[in-house]
C-alpha cells in the first residue's frame, strides 16, 4: 500500500508548495475585493462567536464576532470556509450580492445528522446502523453528581444505574441492557478521549494472601470532574461494541471532554454549595419502652424482669440522632480555555468537599486538574492531548473491619440499646442493671468518631493522540497514554473501639498501584464516490498492558498508644504480603461502512483479540458484526411525506466478548506457606499447589441481535427511537465444582448461557423554541429480562446466600431456565394467635424446630408441601430484583433569562430484600449477645393479646429468631417501585454585565420527592453493589440525603 | 513527509507482528510453576512440607473436623462447658451427606493425596540422586497412605488417586468411581512398605517431626491391626500386624527412638515436642509474625480458664467416663477434667456429675457454661496447657498445640492386641501392663484370651480417648451397637440420640461429592 501511496504524495508535496506560491500572490490580488457580511448561528438560532471564516484557497481568515457576525473580503463566486469546533465544517459561495447571509452550523453533536463519536473514530449519526444514545454536558449540568456514571441515570433507554448508597463516593451500578456474566464483570467499558479505563480493576482479582485486594477507590470513576464531560456515548448493540471486541459485551460508554474554542479565552468559575439531611429519619424505641420490652422477652423465657422499676429509667439514648448530621458539600470549577485557529486550550480545576451525614470523618475530598490540548501543525499533522489528574481522599463511614457487634454499619447503630448513656465506655453489652460486663461495649459515637478507615487516591490520564492527513480520504490516527491509579487504604482502630479493645489496637495499611499502557493507531480512509457510494473504512491495532502491584501490612497491639497508623511497626504482631499481576491484550480490528446514496447503510467490522490471561492455545477471540440500515426518508416515495423529517430502520447482529476473570486463572500455581519443624517448632517453607489449571480456558461470548428505528417529524421538533435487542451470552467464565478427590474442589471454566432480552424507547421534543422561551422534554423507558438459559450439565438450583450478615442463610436462587435476581426464602403467611394452641399447648399450625420456642405473636410459616412441617423444602420463589421497566423524564423550561429543569427518574415491579427493615422491626430486642433495639413504628403496631393483628411484618416479642430458620422471608420483601423527583433546578441568568458575561444563580433540591411503597430507607439501593446475583438487597445502607444547592457560575 | 508515514508504519508493524504470540504469554509473579518448584532440592523439601502443612493449615476447622469424625461417635460423649454446636449431629449419630464436617474431611485428606500425588511424580525431576529422591518419595507416600487410612476408616471405599492430577483432561482419575475396601488397604501397605524402606529410622536436630521408618512401621502395624478387624476381617493381617510391630518394640525401640515417657502429662507439654513416645503429629506454632499458623482444637475443647482464656467448649466426656479411670491414674484428670483452678479469677471450678455441670465452687456453686444444656460434660484436656501470650489471647483461637497422630502407648497396645488376637496373650499382658504402670494404674493379671481382649479394649479408651481412634476402634471391633445401647438419651440436646443402624459404622459418602461425581455411590443406608 505504502509504495503506492508515497511517490503520489512527493507529487502532492510539490503541487503544495507551488499552489502556496499562487495563493500568495492571489492575496495581494484580493485586497481590492469587496467586503463579504455575513452571520452564523447554530441550528438552534444561538450566534456562534469565535468560528473560524476563511476564503477557500487563501491565507485569508478572520472569526465571528459576539453576534455570529463576520467581515471578509472575497471575490464574488469565491468559497468561504466556516469552521468550528464541535460543529461541521461548512463551504458556502459568495453570491452575486457579494453576500452570504445568514449561515446556520450543525454542531457535531446534534442528533440531527451531526456526527458522533464511535469506536475508533466518528460517524455521520445518519450513516450508523447501530443503537448509540448520547448524553451531553447540558443535561446534567445542574444535577449535583459525583462521578460521571451517576449522570447516566435517568438520561438515556437500556441503561440501569442504580446509585448502591448514600455514603459519600459510593459506588454506582451501571449496567446497559442488563447483566452479561455470572461471576465476570458486568461493568460497561468507559473510553475517555479515545481512551479506555477499567473503572475498578482493583476490586477484580483476588490476591494471593488474605488481606489484600483492600486497597481501592470508592468509585474508580472519580477522576473525570463531570464538569469537563462534552458528551458521553452510549454503544449499546454489537454493531457498536464489536469493534471494541472482548471488552465490548457489557456496552462501551465513549466520554468526550470539553476542548477549547477558537477565539477569545475564556475564564468560567463555578461554585456550588449543598446542606442535605437523611430523607427519613427512622425513630428507635424510647429507653423505657426498650426495658419494657426487654422485660417481656424474659417473662417469655420463664425469667424474672432485668429492668426492676420501667419507671425510673431516663436514659434514653437516640443512636440515630447522636451518629446523624446535617450534610454539606462544596464544589468549586475554574476553567480556562479559548484558542487560535491553530490551537485550542482547555484547562480546569474543580475542589469537592462532600461531607456525608454520618458523624466522624465519613465523607470525600477530591480534587482534580485537566488540560486538553490540541494543535494543528500543519496542514497535514494535527496533535492533542489530554492530561488529567485527580486526588481522592474517601473516609468510610463504616469500615467492614469495623463491627460493633456484627459489622451491619449503620443498622448496628440504630439497634444500640437506649439505655446505655451516650458517653459510655467500658464494658457493658447491653446496658442492663447488673451487666456481666463481659464484652465491651461498642458506643456508636466513639466508634464512627475513633476509627480511621481512609482510601486515599491518585489517578493520571495522560494521552497523545497523532492525526496524520495522508490524503484528503485517508488518515492516520496514533495515540499513546497511560494511566496510574495509586490507591492507599489506612484503617486503624483504637483500644476503646470494639474490634480494636481485645488487640489492644489493630492497624491495617494496603496499597495497590495499578498502571496501564494503551497504545493504538488505525487507518481511516473516507470518500464519496460519485456522489452515491460512500466508503468509510478503519483499519487499525491496539495494544494494552496493565499491572497491579499490591502491598499489604496489618498488625495489633499496640503497646505504645501514641502511635497509630502512620506508624503500625510499633505494635508488636505484624503480617505483611505483596502482590502483583498483569494483564495484556493486543488487537488487530477492521471497520468498512457502505452507503448508498445516503439510503442504504452498511455497516462492518471486525476484531481480532489476543489476552492474556486465557489457556494458551485459547487467547484469541474473533468478534465481527454487520449492520444494515435504510433511511426511509430519502426514497422518492417518502418526498411527499412531510411531516416525517428523517426515518431510519435498522438491524444488526454481532458478537462481542468478556475477558473479566483474573490473570494466571488458566495456569497452575505453586504458592508459599509455612510449616514449623524441628524440636522448638522453627517454622520452614512450604510449597504447594492451590489449584488446578484449565487449558481450555476460553472467552465469554455475547452474540446480539438489535432492530431499531430513528424517526423524527415535524421538522425535528419531535424524535422517537425504538429497540427490541435480543443477546445470548455464553461460556460464562465461572467456577465449576470438580469432585474434590482430584485435590482440588473447583476451577475456572466457561459453561452456560444467560438471555438480555428487552425493548427500550426515547422520546424527545422541542415544544416551544422561541426567542423568549423555550420548552424541551425528553423520556426514555426501557424493558430488560434477564434469564440464566442454562448452566451446562448443572441442573440442580443454586443457592444463593449473602453470608456475613444477620440472616446468614439463603436469600436467593438460580435455576437454568429462570430469570436472574429471584428471591428466595419462605412465605410467611401471618402471626401465631393465642387460640392456635390446643389444651396441651401444643400448635396446631406447621412450625419448624421444637414446639417449646412456639408462642403467640411469633410468625407462621407457610407449609409449601404441605408435609406438615416447615422446613427447607418450603422454601419458595418470592419476587425479583429486576424491574419490569425503569424510566427517565427530563423537562427544560426557559422564559428570558429564567429557567426551569425538572429530572424525574424510576423504576416499576421490582423487589427489594429489606433486611434492614426486617430486622429493626422483628420482635427481638436481644439475642446472641447483641443488643437489638426495635422502632418506634414496631412497638405501636405489635401483635399483643390486645392487638391480635395478623401481620407477620409486626410480630410480638420473640425471645430469639424463629428456630432453624436463617434464610429471607416474606417479610423481608418489598416492592421497590419508586418514582422520584431527582432534580429541581431553578435558574436565573443575569443580563450581561461590563465585565462578567454570564453570571448564573441557580437552586437545585435533589432527591426532593419519592413516591413509593418501599417500607425502608430508600428503594433505590444495592448494598452488594456489583454482584449479580445479590442484586436488590437493603442491607445497613448507608442512608440517602435530601439536599439543596446553590449554585453560582460565572464567566469572563 | 516520508517520516509522517513510516513512523507509524513501523510502529504499526511493530505492535501487530514482532511481539504477538510471545507477548500473551504470562509472567507470574506472586506463584510459581510446577516446573520451578520442582527445579532443586530445596524445592523439593519445600514440596514436601507442603503435604505435611495440608494437615494443619488453614481453614483450621478442618482438623478439629477430623478430630470430630474420629471421636465424637461413642458412648461417653456429651455437650461440652458452652455447648455442642461444632459436633452437632454427630455424637447422637443423626449425621446426613451434607454436613460440614464430612464434606470438608474428604475434601482436606483428598488435598494431601494430590499435594503428596505432586511430590511423588516430580522428585526425580528436582534430584539426580535416585535414592535421596526416595527419601521424598517416601515420605510423600506415607502422607499418602494416612490420608487413605483416614479415609477407608472414614467411608469405606473410596475413589483411589494414584498419580497427579495436573489437568482437568484426566477424568479418569477426577471422575473416578470407588475402589474395594481390599484394595484401598493394598494400596496403604504399599506405600508404607515403600517409607519404612527409604526413610531414616528416625530424624534429629531440624529435621525432628518428619516421617521416619519408625513411624511407617508404627502405622503399617495398625493398618494391619484395623484390616484384621471389620470390615475387611483379613485373617493374615494380625500376625502382620505383630511381626511389624514387633520391629519397633522392645531392641526396636532404641533404633528408632521410641519409647515411653515417665510422666503421661509431659508426652503432650509443648516444652517437650516431639519426644520419643510421638509417633507422629501435625506441628502448629502461633507466632507473633506468621498468625493463623496456631490451631484452633483446645479452644473447642478446653474449659473456660484452664489456661486464662475464654474458650467455646463444645465437647464433653461423661463423669461415667471419668468413673473408668482408677483413682491413682495419671490419666484421668489430663483426660478428662474434673476440676481445675479457672484463671484469672483463681476461682475452683469443680465438675458435679450429679447436675452434670461444672460449677463454681469459690462464687457459691453456681453453674458454669450454658444453662441451657441440662447436660455437659467434662472437658478433654489432652494437650500442652500453656497460657497463651497476650496477644495470642486476644483472639484466643490460635493454639501453638501440636496434634499428636500416634503415640507409642498405640504401638503397644496395638501388638499388644495382634498377640493376643493370635493366641499369644501371655506376651500380650506385659505390654498392657508396661502402658498401665507408667499411669501409675494396677498391674493387670493374666487371664483368658477374652478377658485380655476385653481388657486391652478398655486400655485403649484410658490410654487414647481423643487421639484419633476410637471411633475407628469401635468400628473394626464391631461394637457400636453396644455403645449406643450403653448411652443415656440425654446426654444429647433435645434427646436427639439415633437407635443404631448398621449404616452408621460407615459416614456418608459426602453430597457434593455426589453431585460432582456421578460414578460415586452412597454408602448403604445412606
Amino acid at each position: 500500500m505504502s509504495k503506492k501511496i508515497l511517490p503520489f504524495l512527493e507529487q502532492k508535496k510539490k503541487a503544495l508548495l507551488f499552489f502556496s506560491l499562487l495563493f500568495f500572490s492571489l492575496f495581494t490580488f484580493a485586497q481590492q475585493k469587496a467586503i463579504v457580511n455575513g452571520t452564523v448561528y447554530s441550528l438552534d438560532n444561538v450566534p456562534l462567536v469565535g468560528v473560524s471564516v476563511r476564503v477557500k484557497g487563501t491565507n485569508n481568515g478572520t472569526t465571528s464576532d459576539a453576534q455570529g457576525r463576520f467581515k471578509i473580503q472575497a471575490n464574488k463566486g469565491a468559497t468561504l470556509v466556516l469552521s468550528f469546533v464541535g460543529y461541521e465544517e461548512k463551504e458556502i459561495e459568495v453570491n452575486d450580492a457579494g453576500n452570504v447571509g445568514t449561515i446556520q452550523l450543525v454542531s457535531t453533536t446534534s442528533t440531527l445528522g451531526g456526527v458522533v463519536v464511535v469506536g475508533y473514530g466518528s460517524q455521520n449519526k445518519r450513516s450508523l446502523a447501530s443503537a448509540t444514545s448520547e448524553v451531553s454536558a447540558k443535561d446534567f449540568q445542574h444535577a449535583v453528581i459525583n462521578t460521571l456514571d451517576q449522570a447516566l441515570q435517568g438520561r438515556t433507554s437500556g441503561v440501569q444505574v442504580v446509585n448502591t448508597s448514600g455514603e459519600p463516593g459510593a459506588q454506582v451500578v451501571v449496567r446497559i441492557r442488563g447483566n452479561n456474566s455470572l461471576s465476570g464483570d458486568n461493568q460497561p467499558l468507559y473510553v475517555i478521549d479515545g481512551f479506555p479505563v477499567a473503572p475498578y480493576t482493583e476490586g477484580l482479582t483476588q490476591g494471593s494472601k488474605p488481606g489484600l485486594k483492600n486497597a481501592y477507590s470508592q468509585n474508580g470513576l472519580y477522576g473525570i470532574n463531570p464538569d469537563d464531560i462534552a458528551s458521553m456515548v452510549v454503544l449499546k448493540d454489537a454493531a457498536a461494541t464489536a469493534i471494541y471486541g472482548s471488552r465490548g459485551a457489557n456496552g462501551v460508554i465513549l466520554i468526550t471532554t470539553k476542548s477549547g474554542k477558537t477565539g477569545e479565552g475564556k475564564i468560567e468559575l463555578r461554585n456550588n454549595y449543598s446542606v442535605g439531611t437523611i430523607r427519613n429519619p427512622v425513630k428507635m424505641m424510647t429507653g423505657k419502652q426498650y426495658a419494657e420490652i426487654v422485660n417481656e422477652t424474659n417473662a417469655l423465657s420463664g425469667n424474672a424482669p432485668i429492668f426492676g422499676n420501667i419507671d425510673t429509667i431516663t436514659t434514653n439514648t437516640d443512636w440515630f440522632n447522636a451518629t446523624t448530621r446535617q450534610s454539606y458539600r462544596e464544589d468549586a470549577s475554574a476553567i480556562f480555555s479559548g484558542g487560535t485557529a491553530k490551537s485550542l486550550y482547555y484547562i480546569s480545576g474543580n475542589y469537592v468537599k462532600d461531607i456525608g451525614n454520618v458523624i466522624g470523618s465519613s465523607g470525600n475530598k477530591k480534587g482534580s486538574i485537566r488540560a486538553n490540548l490540541s494543535s494543528k501543525i500543519n496542514n497535514w499533522y494535527s496533535i492533542k492531548g489530554q492530561f488529567s489528574f485527580a486526588r481522592q481522599f474517601t473516609n468510610r463511614a463504616f469500615s467492614t473491619q469495623m463491627r460493633w457487634p456484627t459489622g451491619a454499619g449503620f443498622l448496628d447503630l440504630l439497634r444500640q440499646s437506649p439505655t446505655v448513656p451516650v458517653d459510655y465506655l467500658g464494658f457493658n453489652a447491653y446496658g442492663f442493671p447488673g451487666d456481666s460486663k463481659q464484652f465491651w461495649f461498642g458506643n456508636p459515637v466513639n466508634e464512627l468518631n475513633s476509627k480511621i478507615d481512609v482510601v486515599k487516591n491518585d489517578n493520571s490520564i495522560v494521552n497523545i493522540e497523532n492525526e496524520i492527513k495522508i490524503l484528503n480520504s485517508l488518515k492516520l490516527v496514533v495515540s499513546l497514554g497511560g494511566t496510574q491509579n495509586l490507591s492507599r487504604r489506612q484503617i486503624f482502630l483504637d483500644a476503646t473501639t470494639v474490634l480494636g479493645q481485645p488487640k489492644n489496637g489493630v492497624g491495617y495499611n494496603f496499597l495497590a498501584n495499578t498502571y496501564s499502557y494503551n497504545a493504538n493507531a488505525y487507518l481511516n480512509y473516507d470518500k464519496l464516490f460519485s456522489d452515491i457510494h460512500k466508503l468509510d473504512l478503519t483499519l487499525g491495532a491496539e495494544y494494552n498492558a496493565q499491572t497491579l502491584e499490591e502491598t499489604g501490612a496489618s498488625s495489633s497491639n499496640f503497646a505504645i498508644p501514641y502511635f497509630g497508623i502512620n506508624n503500625i511497626g510499633s505494635a508488636l504482631s505484624q503480617e505483611i504480603s505483596s502482590y502483583r499481576e498483569d494483564r495484556k491484550l493486543q488487537s488487530a480490528f477492521f471497520r468498512g461502512n457502505y452507503s448508498y446514496k445516503g439510503k442504504y447503510i452498511l455497516n462492518t467490522s471486525l476484531r481480532v483479540d489476543g489476552a492474556s490471561p486465557f489457556a494458551e492455545n485459547k487467547k484469541y477471540g474473533l468478534f465481527p458484526t454487520a449492520g444494515v440500515a435504510w433511511n426511509l426518508d430519502k426514497e422518492e416515495f417518502m418526498k411527499n411525506v412531510s411531516f416525517i423529517s428523517t426515518s431510519k430502520i435498522r438491524a444488526s447482529y454481532g458478537e462481542t466478548g468478556s475477558q473479566a476473570i483474573s490473570p494466571y486463572s488458566s495456569l497452575q500455581q505453586f504458592v508459599n506457606g509455612v510449616y514449623p519443624t524441628g524440636g522448638n517448632n522453627n517454622f520452614t517453607l512450604t510449597l504447594y499447589p492451590s489449584g488446578l489449571g484449565n487449558a481450555d480456558l476460553s472467552w465469554e461470548k455475547t452474540k446480539q441481535f438489535d432492530i431499531g428505528t430513528d424517526i423524527s417529524v415535524l421538522n425535528n421538533k419531535l424524535s422517537f427511537s425504538f429497540d427490541y435487542y435480543n443477546k445470548l451470552t455464553s461460556d460464562l467464565l465461572q467456577p465449576r465444582a470438580i469432585p474434590s478427590q482430584s485435590g482440588y474442589t473447583s476451577i475456572t471454566d466457561n459453561y452456560g448461557v444467560i438471555q438480555n432480552r428487552g425493548l427500550e424507547f426515547s422520546i424527545s421534543a422541542d415544544i416551544i423554541s422561541r426567542k423568549n422561551m423555550e420548552l424541551t422534554t425528553q423520556f426514555n423507558i426501557s424493558r430488560n429480562k434477564n434469564v440464566l438459559v442454562n448452566l451446562g450439565d448443572r441442573t440442580a438450583p443454586t443457592y444463593i446466600s449473602i453470608g456475613n450478615n444477620l440472616i446468614g442463610g439463603v436469600s436467593g436462587i438460580l435455576v437454568p431456565g429462570q430469570e436472574i435476581g429471584q428471591f428466595y426464602g419462605y412465605q410467611l403467611t401471618g402471626l401465631v394467635q393465642t387460640k392456635d394452641f390446643d389444651a396441651d399447648g401444643k400448635p396446631s399450625y406447621p412450625y419448624p424446630g421444637p414446639a417449646a420456642v412456639q408462642h403467640p405473636g411469633a410468625v407462621k410459616f407457610q407449609d409449601t408441601n404441605k408435609d406438615g412441617k416447615i422446613d427447607k423444602a418450603d422454601r419458595q420463589v418470592l419476587g425479583n430484583s429486576s424491574p419490569d421497566f425503569t424510566f427517565g423524564w427530563s423537562s427544560n423550561f426557559r422564559w428570558k433569562n429564567f429557567s426551569v429543569n425538572l429530572f424525574i427518574t424510576g423504576s416499576e415491579g421490582n423487589k427489594v430484600l429489606d433486611i434492614t427493615r426486617a430486622l429493626l422491626n422483628d420482635g427481638i430486642v436481644i439475642w446472641g449477645g447483641q443488643v437489638t433495639n426495635q422502632t418506634q413504628d414496631w412497638y405501636g403496631k405489635r401483635w399483643t393479646p390486645e392487638n391480635p393483628i395478623n401481620d407477620p411484618r409486626y410480630p410480638g416479642v420473640l425471645a430469639g429468631p424463629p428456630f432453624v430458620i436463617t434464610d429471607a422471608t416474606s417479610a423481608m420483601i418489598e416492592d421497590g417501585s419508586y418514582v422520584r423527583l431527582k432534580s429541581l433546578t431553578f435558574l436565573y441568568a443575569f443580563p450581561k454585565l461590563k465585565v462578567v458575561k454570564g453570571l448564573t444563580l441557580s437552586v437545585t433540591a435533589t432527591n426532593l420527592l419519592t413516591i413509593t411503597k418501599y417500607a425502608g430507607f430508600d428503594p433505590e439501593v444495592s448494598t452488594f453493589n456489583q454482584s449479580i446475583l445479590q442484586q436488590g438487597i437493603d442491607y445497613a445502607g448507608y442512608p440517602t440525603q435530601r439536599s439543596y444547592t446553590f449554585g453560582l457560575s460565572c464567566n469572563f | 513527509m516520508k517520516l509522517k508515514l513510516i513512523l507509524p508504519l513501523i510502529f504499526l508493524i511493530a505492535i501487530c507482528t514482532e511481539s504477538c504470540k510471545k507477548n500473551l504469554e504470562e509472567t507470574a509473579y506472586s506463584f510459581l510453576s510446577g516446573n520451578t518448584v520442582f527445579s532443586n532440592e530445596a524445592g523439593l523439601k519445600e514440596a514436601t512440607l507442603g503435604v505435611y502443612d495440608s494437615w494443619r493449615a488453614d481453614p483450621n476447622f478442618d482438623p478439629f473436623y477430623q478430630w470430630v469424625l474420629a471421636e465424637c461417635g461413642q458412648q461417653y460423649v456429651t455437650a461440652g462447658q458452652s455447648g455442642d454446636g461444632m459436633i452437632t449431629p454427630f455424637y447422637g449419630f443423626e449425621e446426613t451427606p451434607s454436613d460440614l464436617n464430612i464434606t470438608n474431611v474428604w475434601s482436606r485428606y483428598y488435598q494431601t493425596v494430590a499435594r503428596a500425588n505432586t511430590v511423588i511424580a516430580h522428585a526425580n525431576q528436582a534430584v539426580s540422586d535416585t535414592n535421596k529422591a526416595n527419601i521424598y518419595i517416601a515420605e510423600a507416600r506415607f502422607h499418602r497412605a494416612y490420608a487413605y487410612f483416614m479415609l477407608v476408616r472414614d467411608f469405606g471405599g473410596v475413589p483411589l488417586i494414584t498419580t497427579e492430577v495436573n489437568s482437568i483432561a484426566q477424568k479418569d482419575l477426577i471422575y473416578a468411581s470407588q475402589s474395594p475396601v481390599q484394595d484401598v488397604y493394598n494400596f496403604i501397605i504399599q506405600d508404607l512398605q515403600f517409607a519404612e524402606t527409604h526413610l531414616p529410622p528416625f530424624w534429629k536436630g531440624n529435621d525432628l517431626g518428619r516421617i521416619s521408618a519408625g513411624a511407617a512401621k508404627a502405622l503399617l502395624g495398625k493398618v494391619y491391626l484395623t484390616g484384621a478387624g471389620l470390615p475387611l476381617q483379613n485373617a493374615q493381617y494380625y500376625q502382620l500386624a505383630v511381626q511389624k510391630l514387633s520391629e519397633i518394640v522392645g531392641s526396636g525401640e532404641a533404633t528408632y527412638n521410641f519409647g515411653l515417657l515417665a510422666n503421661f502429662s509431659d508426652v503432650f507439654s509443648d516444652n517437650n515436642r516431639k519426644n520419643k513416645e510421638v509417633v507422629f503429629a501435625w506441628t502448629n506454632l502461633w507466632t507473633e509474625t506468621y498468625s493463623h499458623n496456631g490451631i484452633i482444637l483446645p479452644y473447642f475443647l478446653f474449659p473456660t480458664g484452664l489456661v486464662g482464656t475464654p474458650t467455646q467448649t463444645v465437647y464433653g466426656l461423661t463423669s461415667a467416663f471419668h468413673n473408668l479411670y482408677e483413682t491413682t491414674d495419671t490419666r484421668a484428670d489430663m483426660t478428662a477434667i474434673s476440676r481445675y483452678i479457672s484463671q484469672p479469677s483463681g476461682d475452683s471450678i469443680i465438675y458435679d456429675p450429679t447436675i452434670h455441670h461444672y460449677i463454681n465452687k469459690t462464687q457459691g456453686g453456681s453453674v458454669v457454661g450454658n444453662t441451657l444444656f441440662s447436660y455437659t460434660g467434662m472437658a478433654y484436656g489432652k494437650f500442652g496447657r500453656t497460657p497463651l501470650s497476650p496477644t495470642q489471647a486476644a483472639v484466643p483461637t490460635d493454639y501453638s498445640t501440636d496434634l499428636i497422630q500416634m503415640r507409642f502407648s498405640d504401638v503397644l497396645l496395638c501388638l499388644a492386641e495382634a498377640l493376643n488376637e493370635t493366641g499369644q496373650t501371655a506376651q500380650a499382658i506385659p505390654l498392657l501392663n508396661r502402658v498401665r504402670a507408667r499411669a501409675n494404674a494396677s498391674e493387670y493379671s493374666v487371664g483368658s484370651q477374652d478377658e485380655a481382649r476385653s481388657e486391652i479394649r478398655k486400655e485403649r479408651r484410658l490410654e487414647l480417648t481423643g487421639e484419633y481412634t476410637t471411633v475407628y476402634d469401635i468400628r473394626r471391633w464391631g461394637t457400636l451397637k453396644d455403645e449406643i445401647a450403653a448411652m443415656d438419651p440425654a446426654q444429647i440436646l433435645n434427646n436427639a440420640l439415633a437407635p443404631y443402624s448398621a449404616k452408621l459404622e460407615l459416614y456418608p459418602i459426602p453430597q457434593k461429592e455426589l453431585d460432582a461425581n456421578p460414578n460415586l455411590k452412597q454408602n448403604p443406608g445412606w
